[in-house]
């Protein structure tokens, strides 16, 4: 992880996230369920390997998980998201 | 202005041009069909496929500005990368590019956002930062700008020459070299640290938009500090990039 411009936030998963959402998912809310804290994606923490996690940036509690392998995508979602796009 | 919700496609570009910007970094330039534009700070995904069908894929920074005619990505050399190394050394005006984006809502400043605008940067951080300045100055905007920028060393600094005119355009910047500094410089050379901060303004009570974009480590430590002078958190936008870099 050491290749420049290689985020480790949720901006930097921002496409896969989009893939997901079907929409900008940066500046989308969450409310961690552990610590209650409100961030926006953006400002969590991506944690990549073999998948990718987000992590709350207040107590580090899971926001996303999201595992891939032989043409699937498994994602699991914790908190509360919170996103506000146009139609 | 938003832009229209376009679907996030894998799109292939033709590089234009690709031109040293620093020591260990190039500007690519490239032209995308069908490009829905973007806003300053977003950044796109660039995927490279092997002949093998083994494929690669990072995030790069846009450094245009909205109103450029070209898209410009501009790219760290990173020895043990892999992509980065290839657009740095392999990519040639004429090769294709594929790409997708613009990506990110969050990390985002335009001028209708209005200011004080506080930018601060580590590396390679500040593209996403140049394309906000390139995009006030392409609007004509006065609004009360400032850009600190921490490098290693004085060649490491990227758009060192469009950096140092900005100052005609209101744009107050300055520079802390971590790893030694040139003769005479008049610049700091230690790490960021509150006093720095105090002295680059704007204080907290005129509630500036901050963006901090670099090395991970930077950017928390920044963000602490930023938020320890009373900034309030919710304005203090930040972007973090691998553990290592700068």
């Amino acid at each position: 992880m050491t290749e420049s411009g290689y985020f480790t936030d949720g901006n930097g998963i921002g496409g896969l996230l989009e893939e997901i959402f079907a929409a900008e998912p940066t500046g989308a809310q969450r409310i961690c369920q552990s610590c209650r804290a409100q961030h926006p994606t953006g400002a969590h923490r991506a944690y990549t390997s073999a998948g990718v996690v987000l992590r709350c940036p207040s107590c580090g509690d899971v926001a996303i998980r999201v595992s891939q392998r032989s043409g699937r995508r498994l994602v699991e979602f914790r908190g509360t998201w919170i996103f506000d796009a146009p139609r | 202005m938003t832009l229209p919700r376009v679907p996030l496609v894998w799109r292939v570009g033709t590089v234009v041009a690709v031109r040293p910007e620093a020591a260990r970094a190039k500007t690519i330039v490239v032209e995308v069909p069908d490009w829905p534009g973007h806003l300053a700070g977003q950044h796109v995904d660039v995927r490279l496929t092997a002949e093998d069908g083994y494929q690669a894929e990072r995030s790069y920074s846009i450094a245009s500005a909205p109103e450029d005619e070209s898209l410009a990505l501009t790219v760290e050399r990173i020895d043990d990368g892999e992509v980065s190394l290839y657009l740095c050394d392999e990519l040639r005006a004429g090769d294709e590019l594929e790409l997708r984006g613009p990506i990110g809502g969050y990390f985002t400043w335009q001028v209708a956002d209005g200011g004080p605008l506080l930018l601060l940067a580590g590396g390679s951080g500040v593209v996403p930062l140049a394309a906000m300045l390139r995009h006030r100055t392409a609007r004509g905007s006065r609004v009360d700008t400032r850009l600190l920028l921490s490098a290693g060393s004085w060649d490491d600094l990227l758009y060192r020459d469009e950096l140092g005119r900005l100052g005609r355009d209101g744009v107050a910047v300055h520079y802390t070299l971590t790893r030694g500094a040139p003769p005479h410089w008049s610049g700091w050379s230690r790490r960021v640290d509150a006093e720095m901060l105090r002295e680059v303004g704007p204080g907290p009570r005129t509630q500036p938009r901050v963006f901090v974009c670099g090395p991970t480590p930077l950017v928390e430590h920044v963000a602490n500090l930023l938020v320890g002078l009373g900034h309030d958190p919710r304005l203090v936008k930040t972007e973090r990039f691998g553990p290592t870099g700068g």
